[in-house]
């Protein structure tokens, strides 16, 4: 029964897409993305006691990134549809899946709204509704570790199924664009205070079918660019959601009112491109700690700031600081912050320093070095080489 | 003697003149042309580039429907770099990535300017961008941006 499901998991979206491609009077526009990716440690800490536990496993591996399908379509002048199923392999059992991370239906009113229904990347600052799945797309190997999508470690909700309202407006000097929505809240599944020491291993869940709570989640990003430099902009960010943490079992083990406060700054045309997020995470317990009966308000910071220089036509420099700062605990090594405990995070800098190499407008060569200092645990350093297309 | 050459000189220049000054460009604009019932009789620079990118999509309850030129055509380079700022290759980029983002579709893309007037003079939402000669006393369409080409490489 179970490989029966399984079978129809994969095989129902590959219909859906054979059945689009093939649609005789429709006129999809159908596209896609794909990577393959190389990676390497300079050392190998996997057995010392002071191995950075968010090692990526891929080491002198090569993998297959997503493979992103991607449909967009105008349905008669005002409405459209927009759905990106995702091919991915799941590195804990080597098994593929499919994953629908985005389905939005819209409908245009005019250039001040537009109403989407479905599932979406969170109006969370600037690179997370702007790059979404297509590796190709961005200007580097992997997205900065603090916006990593949920099912690959990342830190924050950057998937929001629920309704969001959009538009652009002209106010003289200024181009304002704004993002809202309002949908489920993320959980955390797997989560609670570890016992052993080992930061916890809890995966955050955006919630797609239904909700663990009435509350919901509410984000918003607005931008602004001026008329005479439309290339550049500033833009402010807020996330209100509350978090249930479930352990294992799963019983609710926490709970944090969450909110999100944060800026960017972006500005991209050829030869640069500079894209800066900075994110203040404050989560307030609800629930005592079990273990040391704890309660209060947590104040967290997370940044990036990526730099990229067109050296010629084809070929493009760049490099990133991220940095996050989440309260670790000296002794413990962990967060003291019930969320960013749950889901294993904890201070850590990372800088990156990478090639591109665009063969054409559909294909690249990104070659990365990086340098990782997780505070407490081992500093390392990675070189990966990743190979995308558009199709 | 004196005569001759200076009536040869004035005539080389006069030669030059005819052949040279038309490829500088003098005179040569890019007329944004819409369809008669398009509501506003002009737009601006602005408007242009932000309907070309794909931010701004309807006019005064008008879903427009921008058409392009295709590669081949000159107007097209000279309309990206003079009007929009960006080369093909980086245009292209942009719509790549702006189609991802919002599920919007970039400009539809036809044969030639012809092609272009055409259209527009079907579609009433329609809006386009032609050499300003060829605009000329066209029915069914109006010019609503004239942009002055400053090094045509036509």
């Amino acid at each position: 029964m179970r490989q029966l499901i399984n079978l129809l998991r994969v095989a129902f979206p590959l219909l859906m897409i054979v059945m689009i491609w093939t649609a005789p009077c429709q006129g999809f526009e159908f596209q896609g993305f794909g990577a393959v990716t190389a990676q390497a440690r300079a050392q190998s800490t996997d057995s010392g006691p002071y191995a950075d536990p968010k090692l990526d496993e891929a080491d002198g591996a090569f993998s297959i990134g997503q493979l992103d399908f991607f449909v967009s379509q105008p349905i008669g002048d005002r409405l459209d549809l927009l759905t990106e199923v995702v091919v991915e392999a799941d590195p804990s059992t080597q098994e593929f899946g499919v994953d629908l991370e985005r389905f939005q239906i819209g409908y245009l009113f005019s250039n001040l709204l537009t109403i989407r229904a479905g599932r979406i990347h969170t109006p969370l600052g600037f690179w997370n509704a702007t790059y979404h799945h297509g590796a190709h797309l961005q200007p580097s190997i992997d997205r900065p570790d603090i916006i990593k999508f949920e099912d690959d470690g990342g830190l924050l909700p950057v998937h929001l199924i629920g309704l969001s309202a959009n538009g652009y407006q002209r106010l003289g000097p200024i181009i304002t664009e704004y993002d809202l929505a309002v949908g489920n809240g993320a959980r955390v599944d797997g989560g609670g205070a570890s016992l052993d020491g080992i930061p916890g291993s809890a995966t955050l869940t955006p919630n797609s079918v239904s909700d663990n709570d009435s509350r919901k989640a509410v984000a918003f990003h607005v931008d602004f660019r001026p008329t005479g430099l439309p290339d550049a902009g500033l833009g402010i960010t807020g996330y209100l959601d509350r978090v249930e943490i479930f352990d294992l079992t799963p019983t609710l083990s926490d709970e944090v009112n969450q909110m999100i406060l944060g800026g960017d700054v972006h500005y991209d045309h050829a030869p640069v491109q500079i894209i800066g997020e900075y994110y203040d995470v404050r989560d307030s317990q609800r629930l005592a700690a079990p273990l040391s009966g704890l309660q209060g308000t947590f104040h967290n910071s997370l940044f990036f700031i990526h730099a990229g220089y067109m050296l010629l036509d084809q070929l493009t420099l760049y490099a990133r600081y991220e940095q996050q700062n989440v309260h670790t605990d000296e002794g413990t090594r962990e967060s003291v912050d019930p969320y960013f405990n749950a889901i294993g995070a904890f201070d850590r800098k990372k800088i990156i320093g990478g090639l591109r190499f665009d063969i054409s407008l559909n294909s690249a060569i990104k070659l990365e070095a990086r340098h990782i200092d997780p505070r407490n645990y081992d500093e390392y350093q990675e070189y990966a080489a990743q190979w995308t297309i558009a199709f | 003697m004196k005569t001759r050459m200076r009536l040869g000189f004035l005539l080389g220049f006069l030669l030059w003149s005819i052949l040279w000054i038309p490829s500088a460009g003098f005179g040569e604009e890019i007329a944004v042309i819409a369809n008669k019932a398009f509501p506003a009789d002009s737009i601006n620079l602005l408007d242009l580039v932000e309907i070309y990118t794909g931010h701004y999509v309807v006019y005064q309850r008008f879903k427009i429907q921008p058409l392009d030129q295709s590669d081949k055509e000159v107007i097209k380079r000279i309309f990206l770099s003079n009007v929009m700022n960006f080369s093909l290759e980086g245009y292209k980029s942009h719509w790549q990535k702006w189609t991802f983002k919002t599920g919007r579709q970039p400009p539809a893309v036809v044969q030639d300017s012809k092609e272009v007037i055409r259209d527009v003079q079907k579609e009433p939402s329609g809006l386009g961008y032609v050499w300003s000669q060829d605009a000329q006393g066209v029915e069914g369409i109006k010019v609503i941006l004239r942009i002055p080409v400053v090094n045509n490489q036509r």
